[in-house]
């Protein structure tokens, strides 16, 4: 059994920095010509884990409500 | 670096020099309103191959793994038409590569202690950990597919972090029946976080993609538990998203392209890969027939 649909919660206790990296000289190096970086932080942990806690008990309930015997 | 005011939700464009290819001349940063990605959905579930017709015969489940997949990066890139020199690419990454696995082991042991509350809720009787954990037959499954708690791997998306319930040992389910979601991923955003060369965790005793491919005695091993304890042998795993990153790129010529990143942090419950499985006695031991190279819909796909 799965979820059929995901499961949205908040993102409130995140914070986002941006940064930016490209090829090096004369554009030698793999990857692509401009890599934009997203790197996230938890600035709540009891906030995110109350989050995921509360999503993780809601999708157990619908899938388990499937077998419910 | 650069750190923004509003910082859930992000766009950054740059535009590349003709003068100075590699180097960085203008980066203009903007923070947008977050906007729902959807409301907040019911999730309904749906079986993947099977019924509940299935568990007649008894009530008696043995929990054996509890496992979450913290999404620890995710990735998209784009490139213009065009050749050579005219051809140019961005990638954008959203990664959270320091992860407190004491906060993920916190939420992953309250979602096992939930699971034994739903189960017998649901009208099951759930066995003892204790009397799981020594059975013969459990062990043989950690012995085959047991993996390092907290291990650093990768699915088809990006970098994860496994996180195993406490009293239970992580193992990797059986990938065959988890269609093409669970197979690494060939871009690498965290570097070091899972070999380039081999595919394999960094974290020693970790999953590799060969390991993972060659546990295909898992659905026998977990049919025999099953008959061994009398009870069908249930697995929850989850996936625990960060969010989604767009990248574009516009301009006919590569030294004047304007390069593009936006990303939007967000938890979330993955459809399709946070799923509820149970093996009985009366199972597939090759597993059920699941298509590697593209997942089932979720309301076709199998996991029983």
């Amino acid at each position: 059994m799965t979820l059929a649909e995901p499961l949205f919660g908040g993102s409130a206790f995140f914070n986002v920095q941006s940064a930016t990296k490209g090829k090096g000289a004369f554009g030698l190096g793999g990857g692509a010509d401009k890599k934009i970086i997203f790197t996230v932080s938890i600035t709540n942990p009891d906030a995110y884990r109350e989050e995921v806690t509360g999503l993780i008990k809601e999708a157990q309930t619908n899938l388990l409500t499937l077998v419910k015997q | 670096m650069i750190s923004l005011p509003v910082g859930r939700f992000l766009t950054r464009s740059l535009k590349i020099s003709s003068i100075a290819l590699s180097l960085l001349l203008g980066v203009t940063a903007s923070a947008k309103k977050p906007e729902p990605a959807a409301a907040a959905s019911t999730g309904p579930a749906a079986f993947t191959d099977s019924s509940a017709a299935g568990l007649v015969g008894t009530k008696r489940v043995a929990i054996t793994n509890v496992m979450i997949s913290f999404q620890a990066s995710t990735g998209a890139q784009t490139s213009t038409n065009g050749m050579l020199a005219h051809k140019s690419d961005t990638s954008s990454v959203l990664q959270m590569p320091d992860m407190d696995t004491a906060l993920l082991a916190a939420i992953t042991d309250a979602a096992y202690a939930q699971l034994k509350t739903d189960l017998a809720a649901s009208g099951f009787e759930v066995l003892p950990e204790a009397t799981v954990v020594a059975s013969p037959s459990y062990q043989k499954i950690i012995k085959l597919a047991g993996i390092a708690n907290f291990s650093k791997f990768a699915n088809r998306e990006g970098d994860i972090m496994l996180v195993g319930a406490t009293g239970l040992h992580p193992y990797f389910p059986y990938v065959a029946e988890g269609g093409g979601f669970n197979y690494p991923s060939t871009t690498r955003y965290i570097k070091g976080w899972v070999s380039s060369m081999s595919v394999a965790s960094s974290t020693e005793g970790g999953p590799s993609a060969t390991s993972i491919k060659s546990t295909y005695e898992l659905p026998g091993l977990e049919i025999a538990l099953a008959k061994e304890l009398n009870a069908h042998v249930v697995k929850a795993t989850y996936v625990v998203t960060l969010g989604s990153t767009k990248a574009a790129v516009s301009g006919r010529f590569s030294h004047h392209n304007t390069h593009t990143g936006e990303a939007f942090a967000q938890v979330s419950l993955k459809a399709g890969q946070s799923r509820i499985a149970f093996r009985t006695a009366a199972g597939k031991a090759k597993g059920q027939s699941v298509s590697v190279s593209k997942p089932l819909p979720a309301r076709t796909a199998m996991s029983l």
